[in-house]
């Protein structure tokens, strides 16, 4: 066999990739979806819509692998699939162009885009989904090639594959049917032919049989319990979710949203969407060249219009940047050929373009490894491994929020943290709260789920007060209990007590002493969770501080999470009420200020500036604010009884009525206010 | 045609070899980054330990054990160094402390689960001492009426659906296999339309594999 170490430099170069994602990986899980994924590879169980039968399926093979941690493996099993898509992405620019070097600087392009590179370090299905959109369009562009039936077939079955991890790649159907319909349609408006490539591609979506089959088995998660037609139907489609995402934003939002895509597409490749563009001309076929448009359309199209999430958080648009980088490596084996077929150009400017194109990767290597090194990271972990060591033996915690839920549910299923300690997860998905009315017999109820979720909290605190009730959550007006009770923070959790129960000061300051806070202090890249999660840390430490009267060791942490939490949506309006309360107005007015530019629901703001204009004794300024919040959220009845109280405490009287009856009318359910009302 | 054979033969045969090859790098690249960090973070947990910083020294031995790899002595020694800051904590009366660390050698254990369980013998060291501990903070709570009938059982309860390691590899052959078997049949260019007889048997075959994989991963997400 003759070795030819020029034929060998990808596979070289395609190794070195894995290293470096390799060094880049998160030890353990992440936050975000990252526990509940693992924990669903792992049980062989059930995640969120669409359920990604495909993901645990391939996911438990990779928790089978002797290394590491069941985390880590996870999180490997994104880098593979990274990789696999860079060493695709190469081949079909070499069949485009021909050029090998062009071929891996495309592909390298993309391995090093912040988009790509960050999701290969947590378990996450965004890099399977991007190994399915390359291996789509490298099958299409061998079926133009050869027009073979076979190689449709192929392309068929891999696509109702990909449907049982991403149901995104349904949004490639507009530029696939085109370039097949332009190309040949015989190929597929043929009776035997549609008749085998729907039987190829029912089986390939017979995967989903995962969801009913393993929810009927017990699977440690079954989220949406879909093992019935109408939950499976419900849980695939995410029919329950879908209409509050799709088309209910304004117009102004949707432009917003626009701006924020082109930015985060910029950033991926900045200059080199000229190359991109270069090699979109420059592309042999006018077909392809609509194709690509189509993909990059589409996919824009479901980032804008179905999907509200934020794009600090989800991975849209890797189908876009793969789209570019194919553009961009064509685009650059085209200057290549130019220059070197130029008879004007030397042969050393001819080598110096050459080498300035090898090179063009590296940039991206070095400006973003430290944005996407979370091998020092093990904030996910060590949160959960901080919530159980503040539970005693028999306490019960309800947790809200998903990076507290998932963290603990992989915690509590994988690795069988603190078995002594009952936990229920608000959403009612994993740990779920007992349906028992007084006499236990199981509960009948009809109405809303939040309305039953309260009369369930509550009959639990009633019955485990005495053995410890704690609450994790980043909101703590969300649980809703009797007057009886009350909420202490309790180191990174809230403890519910009974009014008359004494609040254990010095354990609950000393359990801060039993605390990991390795990564709250290590030094890398915190993305938009982890300074969450930090900052929400740092402002319950200070919270303590504040309620055991030493503001002044308080504050610095107040001071520490407004810093790393910068842009929480939240954090600037907790703390902002923290000081109100402790009388510290100028600071809080700084906080409300930051809180009005990144806070999503303003209503909530403008309410805090209320509450801080009549503390501070400025009663026509809260009542402008106040009614600024109502004119935003006009069925908050919170904002109609702040506006309220501040009429009646200005002798205001008629107006406080007329406000008190608007809030009765929304809530009826305030014996308070029908109390002040007959008043 | 003997000729073609044998170099699609010797074809198949250098990809095999390659993608093997490929493999190995690969485990050898992940083995190597486990073994080295897991070394790594061994020693800080050894200079938390010697500094007496026992919060810190359990993050680290944590950490250490996470990093897993077969035979790996600092496996074992990150263990024994957690027992040490237990049995160290229990005379100082620290009942917290020890807790955390018997707890972080359970955990630990349980997160680098695979096809088999290591640390087994550690585990149920741990879960005995565990036991010990919370039935003595429940006594000095509630006294001893209260712990009598308070069994071991009751603290390790955990019993969501861990799916079993045998039904598990049977799920993922099946998986594996039908999926795979429906792309060999692929590949192998089987067209639409009048077959000659021995094509027909051929795909007969093809069906047969795939149903037997099929019913495989059935029956392993059933009993899984």
């Amino acid at each position: 066999m003759n070795f030819n170490l020029k034929e060998q430099i990808p596979f070289i170069l395609i190794i070195i990739l894995f290293g470096i994602y390799l060094s880049t990986i998160s030890p353990v899980i992440y936050l975000g979806d990252s526990g509940e994924f693992t924990t669903a590879a792992f049980s062989l169980g059930i995640p969120h819509s669409s359920g990604y039968p495909l993901y645990a399926l391939i996911g438990k093979i990779f928790c089978f692998i002797p290394i590491g941690n069941i985390g880590f493996r996870m999180n490997l099993m994104s880098s593979i699939f990274a990789v696999l898509t860079v060493w695709i992405t190469y081949t079909l620019i070499l069949k485009i162009t021909s050029s090998r070097l062009s071929s891996l600087v495309g592909a390298f392009i993309l391995a090093f885009t912040p988009l790509l590179w960050s999701q290969t370090v947590s378990a996450e299905v965004y890099t399977l989904h991007a190994f399915f959109v390359i291996s789509l369009i490298r099958i299409l562009w061998w079926w133009d090639e050869t027009r073979k039936f076979t190689c449709l077939v192929l392309f068929t079955f891999i696509t109702g594959i990909s449907f049982c991890n991403h149901l995104q790649t349904l949004m490639l159907a507009p530029a696939v049917f085109f370039i097949i319909l332009s190309g040949d349609k015989a190929s597929i408006l043929n009776g035997k032919k549609i008749l085998i490539l729907s039987m190829v591609f029912i089986v390939a979506l017979s995967l989903y049989l995962y969801l009913p089959i393993r929810t009927e088995a017990g699977a440690a998660i079954h989220w949406g319990d879909p093992n019935n037609f109408e939950r499976f139907f419900a849980h695939v489609t995410g029919k329950g979710h879908r209409s509050v995402y799709i088309f209910n934003k304004t117009v102004m939002e949707y432009l917003l949203r626009s701006k924020e895509l082109f930015r985060l597409i910029w950033a991926q490749f900045g200059i080199i969407l000229l190359l991109a563009l270069w090699g979109w001309i420059k592309l042999p076929s006018v077909r392809w060249r609509i194709f690509f448009v189509l993909i990059i359309i589409f996919d824009s199209v479901y980032t804008l219009f179905l999907n509200i999430i934020s794009l600090e958080i989800t991975a849209f648009a890797l189908p876009t940047c793969i789209s570019l980088a194919v553009l961009a490596g064509t685009g650059i084996a085209h200057l290549l050929r130019s220059i070197r077929n130029s008879q004007s150009i030397s042969g050393f400017l001819k080598r110096a373009t050459k080498t300035f194109f090898c090179l063009i990767p590296v940039f991206p290597l070095f400006s973003n490894f430290s944005l996407c090194d979370q091998s020092r990271n093990y904030t996910a972990y060590e949160h959960a491994t901080n919530m159980l060591r503040t539970l005693e033996s028999g306490s019960t915690l309800f947790m809200d929020g998903d990076n507290n839920i998932f963290p603990l549910t992989y915690g509590r299923i994988v690795e069988r943290m603190r078995e002594d300690v009952t936990i229920y997860d608000r959403y009612n998905l994993f740990f779920k709260m007992p349906y028992m009315d007084d006499s236990n017999s199981a509960l009948t109820y009809h109405g809303k789920w939040e309305d039953l979720r309260a009369i369930l909290e509550m009959r639990i605190i009633e019955r485990v007060a005495d053995r410890g009730v704690y609450f994790a959550g980043f909101n703590p007006f969300a649980v809703s209990f009797s007057e009886q009770y009350k909420m202490v923070p309790f180191g990174v959790l809230r403890q519910i007590l009974k009014n008359n129960s004494a609040f254990k000061r010095d354990r609950a300051g000393n359990v801060w002493d039993y605390y990991c806070m390795e990564s709250l202090n290590s030094d890398f890249d915190k993305d938009f969770m982890t300074r969450e999660v930090i900052s929400f840390i740092y402002f319950l430490k200070g919270e303590y501080y504040f309620i055991i009267d030493k503001p002044q060791i308080g504050l610095p942490f107040i001071r520490l999470a407004s810093e790393i939490g910068y842009n929480d949506k939240n954090i600037h309006s907790d703390i902002a009420f923290l000081l109100m309360e402790h009388g510290l107005y100028h600071e809080a007015g700084l906080e409300l200020e930051k809180a009005l530019v990144y806070h999503q629901d303003l209503s909530g703001v403008h309410n805090n500036w209320g509450y801080y204009y009549y503390k501070t004794g400025n009663f026509d300024m809260a009542v402008e604010s106040f009614q600024k919040a109502i004119g935003l959220n006009p069925e908050n009845y919170v904002y109609y009884n702040n506006l309220a109280f501040i009429f009646y405490a200005t002798g205001k009287i008629m107006e406080a009525k007329k406000i008190f009856q608007r809030s009765n009318e929304i809530n009826q359910n305030q014996p308070e206010i029908k109390k002040y009302l007959k008043d | 045609m003997g000729v073609n054979f044998t170099k699609q033969h010797r074809k198949n045969s250098n990809l095999i070899w390659f993608i093997s090859g490929l493999l190995c790098i690969i485990v050898i690249m992940v083995w190597a980054l486990a073994f080295f960090r897991s070394m790594q973070a061994f020693h800080e947990g050894e200079f938390y330990f010697e500094d007496r910083q026992y919060i810190r020294a359990i993050t680290y031995f944590d950490r250490s054990i996470r990093w897993y790899t077969p035979f790996n002595p600092y496996i074992t020694k990150s263990a024994e160094q957690l027992m040490a800051i237990g049995r160290k904590a229990e005379a100082q009366d620290d009942t917290l402390l020890s807790l955390i660390a018997y707890r972080t050698i359970r955990r630990g254990y349980f997160a680098v689960n695979n096809f088999y369980q290591p640390g087994k013998e550690m585990i149920e060291q741990c879960e005995s001492h565990i036991y010990r501990l919370t039935k003595l903070q429940m006594e000095i709570k509630g006294g001893r009426e209260g712990t009598k009938s308070f069994n071991k059982e009751d603290l390790f309860k955990g019993k969501a659906n861990r799916p079993g390691v045998l039904w598990s590899i049977i799920v993922e052959i099946g998986f594996l296999g039908w999926i795979g078997t429906i792309l060999g049949l692929i590949i192998s260019k089987v067209s639409p339309g009048k077959e000659p007889e021995s094509q027909v048997l051929k795909n007969i075959k093809w069906a047969g594999i795939i149903i037997v994989f099929y019913t495989m991963w059935i029956m392993g997400m059933v009993n899984a």
